[in-house]
């Protein structure tokens, strides 16, 4: 019974374990690793970002995102990040890489109805490359499974794939001339920077004028574009050192002691709650 | 001796489930393994594809110590303490013009510190922070700020971590004729730290976490690097306020007493 009881001591007093000691072993374990250098060779390798712009922002709201692009050896990540209004809430969001170098502006419309329509992007944007679908190895598998917005109007995509079946499905044969799907020669690797980030889709509670052109089969909904970006490169990572000493702040003619103008919001109407202060009311200026 | 193993085993299994109710954020598919990274800053996991689950509801998980998910149960939610009243949206930007409080010494930061209410429950981090933050704010008329770290998505895949963020109240205190910055987190402290000494309890690989000014730097680069740090004014309580005042310029600068009430109950279970 001894024995027992010792044991399960021991599994529960395990189970207790802290987030620390589960860590302190692996800091033994893991050699130390720096951010990301970001050593930018020639290869293809690496991360490739396109900050989205909204296109039709009259008509969709609001809309912020990013789409990235990361390739390390054989790993292949697809990345978009969506942010939304209730104009795009539960909808779904077609996003696309296409072969084309830049952005529509408002010089593409050409039918002057201040909708740059989907015909109008396309003529800009040109072909598919890499569809960011429900399978980012092919073009065709996982074809027009794309993400749902959550009632909040946002999502977040994440696929990854193997370059070289990537590659080996882009240097097929083009068999369907006709969809916006393109092939590469063989042999030929994609530079995905320079490249187009193209999202389409609105809800369907937004009424668009019948003049908007489209060629999307799920109709014209499905087919206004609404974000734009161009792939560039990471070159130098985000962020700064953290400096978490600076001087001390001095205030001509003030008393540097006396806090009371630095800028508190005169209407910071904290609540009256009913907690009482457990100790005496400490006067640091405010 | 091979049945008391299973039995031991099962107990301990046992002993390890836990339930939580929470929103789900995001869901990736990696390696075949669906990651859910939900509202408070856990990442669960599942086997397999999560039919009918989706983005932006409100589920009740239950899950083991690996963090998978053996069951989750639809809850009609309506997170209403989101919601900003109108009247607030319109305050200038105060990343640039809020000038917290400066503490004497480090001795009475910890002092501070350690007169911060925490209860041993499974609250969110974001909930506990605004809790103290406010705490000193009516006790001691400290303006307080806030500090983030952001885990990539390369971080929790590489070591398969638990969390996706974490926030804590950062305080400024007088040092000889310097301030300077420390991270007052009750829950994985004793005393207050500094930036690195705080996220090192969370970095398996002891990197040090850049600071970024905007949410975007975080959020639109998944494969660079390991972590990111970012500070704010105490007001601000969950990520989604930092994306939102980046996209639209809806900074905070007040208390929205629907999110204090909602962190008090969380994080102390009372209500106020």
């Amino acid at each position: 019974m001894k024995i027992i009881t010792t044991i399960l001591m021991t599994i529960i007093l395990t189970s207790c374990g802290s987030e620390t000691s589960t860590k302190s072993k692996s800091h033994k374990e893991a050699s130390l690793e720096q951010q990301d250098p970001l050593i930018v060779s020639d290869s293809i390798d690496g991360q490739y970002l396109a900050k989205l712009l909204p296109m039709n922002q009259h008509l969709s709201g609001p809309l912020d995102g990013a789409v990235t692009l990361s390739l390390d050896d054989d790993e292949f990540i697809g990345d978009v990040r969506f942010f939304g209004n209730p104009l795009t809430a539960e909808t779904v969001f077609e996003q696309t890489v296409h072969m084309g170098n830049r952005c529509p502006t408002l010089a593409d419309d050409l039918n002057h109805d201040g909708i740059l329509d989907e015909i109008e992007v396309l003529n800009v944007v040109n072909e598919v490359i890499i569809p960011l679908d429900g399978d980012l190895n092919s073009q065709w598998l996982g074809a027009n499974t794309y993400p749902l917005a959550d009632s909040f109007g946002s999502y977040y995509y994440s696929q990854v794939a193997s370059f070289q079946r990537l590659l080996d499905d882009l240097w097929e044969v083009d068999i369907n001339l006709e969809d916006q799907l393109v092939k590469l020669p063989k042999d030929e690797v994609p530079e995905l920077e320079g490249k187009i980030a193209l999202i389409r889709g609105i809800s369907k509670k937004l009424n668009l004028p019948s003049e908007v052109g489209y060629i999307h089969k799920n109709g014209i909904h499905a087919s206004l574009p609404i974000l734009c970006g161009v792939f560039q490169k990471v070159r130098t990572p985000p962020g700064r050192r953290n400096i978490d000493r600076y001087p001390y702040p001095h205030y001509d003619g003030e008393n540097p002691d006396d806090f009371s103008n630095l800028g508190i919001p005169e209407d910071d109407t904290t609540p009256d709650y009913d907690i009482e202060p457990t100790g005496p009311i400490l006067d640091y200026g405010n | 001796m091979k049945l008391l193993t299973l039995c031991i085993l099962f107990i301990s299994n046992l002993s390890f489930a836990q339930t939580l109710t929470s929103t789900i954020v995001d869901i990736s598919y990696d390696d075949d393994l669906t990651r859910v990274y939900l509202e408070n800053g856990l990442v669960l996991k599942a086997n397999s594809s999560i039919y009918g689950m989706d983005i932006g509801n409100t589920y009740k998980f239950h899950y083991g110590r690996d963090r998978i998910i053996t069951l989750a149960t639809a809850i009609t939610h309506h997170p209403t303490y989101n919601e900003v009243p109108s009247n607030l949206l319109n305050y200038p930007d105060l990343f640039q013009s809020y000038f917290p409080t400066i503490i004497p010494n480090l001795q009475r930061a910890n002092e501070l510190f350690n007169e911060l209410e925490y209860k041993n429950n499974n609250s969110e981090c974001f909930n506990r922070a605004h809790v103290w933050n406010y705490s000193w704010r009516i006790k001691h008329q400290i303006y307080s700020s806030k500090a983030w770290v952001f885990f990539t998505r390369k971080y929790i895949r590489k070591y398969d971590f638990q969390w996706w963020f974490h926030v804590a109240p950062l305080v400024h205190i007088a040092s000889d004729d310097s301030v300077i910055e420390r991270i007052a987190d009750r829950k994985y402290a004793n005393k207050v730290l500094t930036m690195k000494e705080w996220t090192n309890v969370f970095m398996r690989n002891n990197v040090e976490c850049p600071l970024i000014d905007l949410y975007s730097e975080y959020a639109n680069y998944p494969e660079t690097g390991w972590c990111y740090t970012m500070k704010t004014n105490m007001y601000y309580y969950q990520p989604i306020d930092l994306e939102t005042y980046e996209r639209d310029g809806k900074s905070k600068n007040t208390w929205n007493h629907l999110e204090v009430v909602q962190a008090y109950k969380d994080a102390l279970e009372v209500d106020i």
